[in-house]
């Protein structure tokens, strides 16, 4: 049986912990129900959580894509996976960082438009069933360097290259 | 349009080739070398390249001409990519004349481009070899040695060239295209062809375990964050190659009622759409090197290709061969599990 007793030192540790996560709810999840994004910079460290947190959901969708064996359906592939990364583009724009984050996240962000143009050019070349442009567009993704920029502004879910699912 | 002029070995080389055959040549020419731009001749010089004392039966040479790309190549020649152009001369009594381009690094590191030609051709035991002689001065530097290719756009052969003897592989290119990029030849790591020792090794139980697969630096997909999969998928397709990103190796023994226990593996690995499983048998070592056979569906299948690696440092550094299909393969030893 358990016995209820007044207890003011866990009481005070009670309302401490409260406040601290009320304040680390406004600060770190952009306060004022702003989305994170608006006129409010994140902090460095809410940012990066942010971000993995999107990049994490984005991976996890495109692993869940069926991988194309052939040129035939590399297109939808294509597809599918730019719609993605259009979605992940969307919702990382609403994110607004600190000035020092300001440069390296808006490459990053030019990086991951720039690729996911290249996935419709993939697409296109796919199906044309041009193998030589799908090499190329393959080539051009790959140059876009979006998971260095990624790295480059602390974002380690989306600089991770995603494990290839098997089909 | 540049003015061009030609040096001696052009327009020697120009006299001895027809029209068509000078063209693709002075092509090579303008991609290898250049320092110095090439372009018609217009010094009326002798060919400096005699009518060879013996002659490659057009019925033996016909396999051989047409324009390839260095497709692969031993790794320690530091050759990076090439083309090799071998063709019947217009002259009144044709005679095999081959061009190549190399395109390589020297041993500081520095990018280095060779044009070379190879001739005289000549034929015996279904191999055709040439010398490979210096277009600059036409001294011997080397020699190219190349079986009756057994496919019609792949030429494999020996190229004795900067003090080694380097297995290298030609993919046939088209004829007329000189604008086209030359790919990057893949580097391989040729073997001796028959290992002196039985088994894995001078101890194959210090060999036997679970081996991780590394992946390839080359990874196409490496710097693709999220979009690796898609790039890994493409690149594949796009190149009509087999790239895995994953797998492992398991090494072990044998048994057997009647014959000593030997050693035997499994390799699985997997890349964008499949995966692969294929079982190794009658493992040979020399030196670093191992070889084995690849069996296809269990270790008593049929003989469907080899396996050739090479020890360096913890890992295994090799090429399995499966018919047509090559993949690169590098393994290492978990690092709980590392080997004394």
């Amino acid at each position: 049986m358990t016995r209820l007793t007044f207890a003011p030192r866990r009481l005070t540790a009670t309302v401490t912990g409260t406040a601290l996560l009320a304040v680390a709810v406004l600060s770190g999840c952009g306060g004022g129900g702003d989305d994170g994004g608006g006129s409010r910079p994140l902090a460095h460290a809410a940012l990066v959580a942010r971000a993995n947190g999107a990049c994490r959901t984005a991976s996890a969708e495109i692993a869940r894509i069926p991988v194309a064996s052939s040129i035939d359906d590399l297109g939808e592939y294509a597809q599918r996976t730019a719609t993605v990364g259009r979605r992940l583009h969307d919702e990382l724009s609403r994110l607004t960082p600190e000035q020092p984050d300001r440069t390296a996240f808006g490459r990053y962000l030019d990086a991951l438009a720039r690729s996911n143009t290249l996935l419709g050019r993939l697409q296109a070349a796919a199906d044309a069933g041009d193998r030589d442009a799908v090499g190329e567009a393959a080539r051009e993704i790959a140059s876009s360097q979006v998971g260095t920029y990624a790295a480059v502004v602390g974002f380690d879910a989306c600089a991770e290259a995603t494990e290839t699912p098997e089909s | 349009m540049s003015q061009v002029r030609c040096v001696r070995p052009c327009a020697s080389f120009a006299r001895v080739l027809g029209r068509s055959t000078l063209a693709a040549f002075l092509g090579i020419s303008l991609a290898s070398v250049t320092v110095v731009p090439v372009a018609s001749a217009t010094t009326g010089v002798g060919t400096g390249l005699p009518q060879p004392r013996v002659d490659v039966a057009q019925s033996d040479g016909a396999p051989f001409v047409g324009r390839w790309a260095i497709g692969a190549i031993d790794r320690h020649a530091r050759v990076n990519s090439g083309q090799l152009m071998i063709d019947y001369t217009d002259t009144e009594k044709p005679f095999l004349i081959g061009s190549l381009a190399i395109f390589g690094y020297d041993d500081d590191g520095r990018q280095q481009s060779t044009s070379l030609i190879t001739y005289p051709f000549s034929y015996g035991n279904g191999t055709l070899s040439a010398r490979v002689i210096s277009q600059g001065t036409f001294a011997r530097v080397g020699a190219l040695r190349l079986p009756d290719p057994v496919r019609p756009d792949q030429l494999r052969g020996e190229l004795t060239w900067r003090g080694g003897t380097w297995q290298v592989v030609f993919d046939k290119l088209p004829p007329s295209d000189l604008q086209t990029p030359l790919p990057q030849a893949r580097q391989i790591d040729p073997a001796p062809l028959r290992l002196k020792h039985d088994g894995l090794g001078p101890r194959d139980a210090d060999w036997y375990g679970r081996w991780t697969f590394v992946p390839n630096r080359d990874d196409a997909g490496r710097t693709a964050g999220l979009f690796a999969p898609v790039v890994r998928v493409a690149s594949a397709i796009g190149d009509n190659a087999f790239v895995a990103d994953s797998g492992g190796m398991h090494l072990f023994e044998v048994e057997s009622r009647t014959e000593p226990p030997r050693p035997g593996g499994m390799v699985t690995v997997h890349a964008p759409g499949s995966t692969r499983a294929e079982f190794l048998t009658d493992f040979r070592w020399e030196g670093p090197w191992r070889t084995a056979i690849v069996r296809g569906g269990s270790d008593e299948g049929p003989e469907v290709g080899t396996y050739v690696a090479r020890v360096s440092g913890d890992k295994l550094v090799g090429t399995l061969t499966n018919g047509d299909l090559s993949i690169e393969l590098t393994f290492a030893r978990p690092k709980q599990r590392q080997r004394r």
